[in-house]
């Protein structure tokens, strides 16, 4: 079955790019072509100028799901460092990396639980700075915050900016929620229906740095107005 | 809210409680309908004649000790190697299944005699019957639990580059600890009695044979004694794998008995 047609997307250095689109329009298989989950069944994805395969194995870019998918018998430093293990890291080095990535998602002083121990948004922050302990220069997030409330998902949200500042990575963000992409990005991509194509960018010229109140202002409405509209047309 | 100290009790008092009522129950009815000592003694009885035949009844646990444990490392080894191999070759799966399925079908009884013509008189037959009898529920359970791993563990592990033998290490083999234990849970007691049934067979030692030594006497008392022997070594086989679960499988909830 077709997901996906001639879609082209380029993600620039540091950019903070949504895709949003109609359930089932291939957002989610965008994302898993680009970190090399799926192989396309035609055409090509790079990432930073190599196949996706290439990339994941120079671990240029790192994946945050939409389930946490921490592993329950690992306390919350042990799951943060899988990465690192798996990369064959010193466990002086991975460690220490390791509690940085925490402190950065503003976990510090659970590094000693467990998951289910967590809330759900802490689980979700905890996969976020597993995500973060390789440096990546790409982060490929797949609706991480579906599953949180829509206050924790604000806090979150607001988190997030401050990490991508922070680190400098470009973030590839798929969501269902038209706020959360205007609040995050710099630009949105509009998928229409399956087979997804692009339908429309806009480029969401909010200031930075970019508070929470700024999702209250005539300008983010007028933005989010703009992206149902164009998400509207889309699904047809 | 989880009360897990006093759950544990309770749980332990009640298992507890039913055995000790079936047991005086029993004692009752054979004290109350006055049921001779050859067709069923009362578990007194049957207590006494484990502590006047102790040091018997002690050097025949031994062997049967050692059987049912050489038995238990060796069918559940190779069955965790083998579901192992099922999960990362299907093809080996779909070429060696029906075959480990065969042989759950042969009768051990059958081939015990069989077996003692090949290895021996010794240890060996006896270790290969209880390897046989607790090989086939592992090999189901593990080749499920290898395969329980999430599709999202997966793709995680997939896009941090891990190779086939890190994610086994890291995910598969920990993920499948809660079906490994529930395989050696009847492993544990399984393999006692695969012991004591090949040494029945053809033994002259281990419990099993002093079963038939028994009967052949008509020591029933005797007889009784090893059987709750027998059963004792068994509990205690399955207490001690229940305990290692709860040591390696903390995260789970219910990693009880």
């Amino acid at each position: 079955m077709e997901a996906l047609r001639d879609v082209s997307l380029t993600v620039a250095e540091g950019e903070f790019v949504s895709i949003i689109g109609p359930s089932g329009c291939g957002k989610s298989t965008l994302l898993r072509l680009a970190a090399d989950v799926l192989a396309p069944s035609s055409g090509e994805v790079k990432v930073f100028g190599e196949t996706p395969a290439t990339a994941r194995r120079a671990r240029a870019f790192s994946m945050v799901f939409q389930d946490p998918a921490l592993l329950p018998w690992r306390t919350v430093l042990a799951n943060v460092e899988l990465p690192l293990e798996v990369a064959r890291m010193g466990q002086q080095r991975r460690r220490e990396r390791a509690i940085e990535a925490i402190a950065l998602v503003g976990l510090s002083g659970f590094e000693g639980a467990r998951p289910a121990q967590l809330s759900g948004g802490m689980r979700q922050r905890a996969a976020i700075a597993r995500a973060l302990t390789l440096q990546p220069k790409l982060l490929l997030m797949d609706e991480p915050f579906s599953a949180v409330d829509e206050l924790t998902r604000d806090r979150l949200n607001q988190e997030l900016l401050a990490i991508w500042t922070r680190t400098g990575a470009a973030i590839l963000f798929v969501t269902h929620s038209i706020e959360e992409a205007v609040y995050l990005s710099d630009r949105i991509v509009v998928l229409t229906g399956r087979p997804g194509q692009v339908y429309s960018e806009l480029r969401v010229d909010l200031p930075r740095p970019r508070s929470l109140e700024i999702k209250r202002t005539p300008a983010a409405f007028e933005w989010s107005s703009r992206a149902r509209l164009a998400l509207e047309e889309a699904s047809r | 809210m989880r009360i897990p100290g006093a759950r544990v009790w309770l749980r332990w008092l009640g298992g507890l409680g039913g055995l000790a009522a079936f047991f005086l129950a029993w004692e009752i009815a054979v004290a109350v309908l006055q049921v001779p000592l050859y067709v069923l003694p009362a578990p007194s009885s049957i207590w006494r004649q484990v502590l006047r035949d102790w040091p018997l009844l002690l050097r025949h646990l031994q062997p049967t000790a050692i059987e049912a444990f050489g038995g238990f490392v060796l069918g559940n080894g190779g069955a965790i190697i083998l579901a192992a191999a099922f999960v990362h070759w299907p093809p080996v799966q779909r070429a060696l299944f029906p075959l480990a399925i065969g042989l759950r079908t042969i009768p051990l009884v059958a081939i015990t005699p069989l077996l003692l013509v090949w290895l021996g008189y010794g240890y060996a037959p006896k270790i290969v019957i209880a390897a046989l009898i607790s090989f086939f529920p592992t090999l189901v359970n593990m080749t499920r639990g290898f395969a329980a791993m999430d599709q999202q563990s997966l793709e995680l592990m997939h896009t941090i580059s891990a190779s086939t033998w890190q994610t086994f290490v890291k995910v598969r083999w920990p993920a499948s600890l809660p079906y490994l234990f529930s395989a050696l849970k009847i492993a544990a007691t399984s393999c006692v009695l695969g012991a004591v049934v090949a040494e029945w067979i053809g033994s002259d030692r281990g419990l099993g044979y002093l079963v038939v030594a028994a009967t052949f006497e008509f020591a029933i008392a005797r007889l009784w004694a090893t059987i709750a022997v027998t059963s004792l070594l068994a509990l205690l086989a399955f207490l001690v794998v229940a305990a290692a679960e709860r040591f390696f499988v903390p995260w789970r909830d219910d990693a009880g008995i």
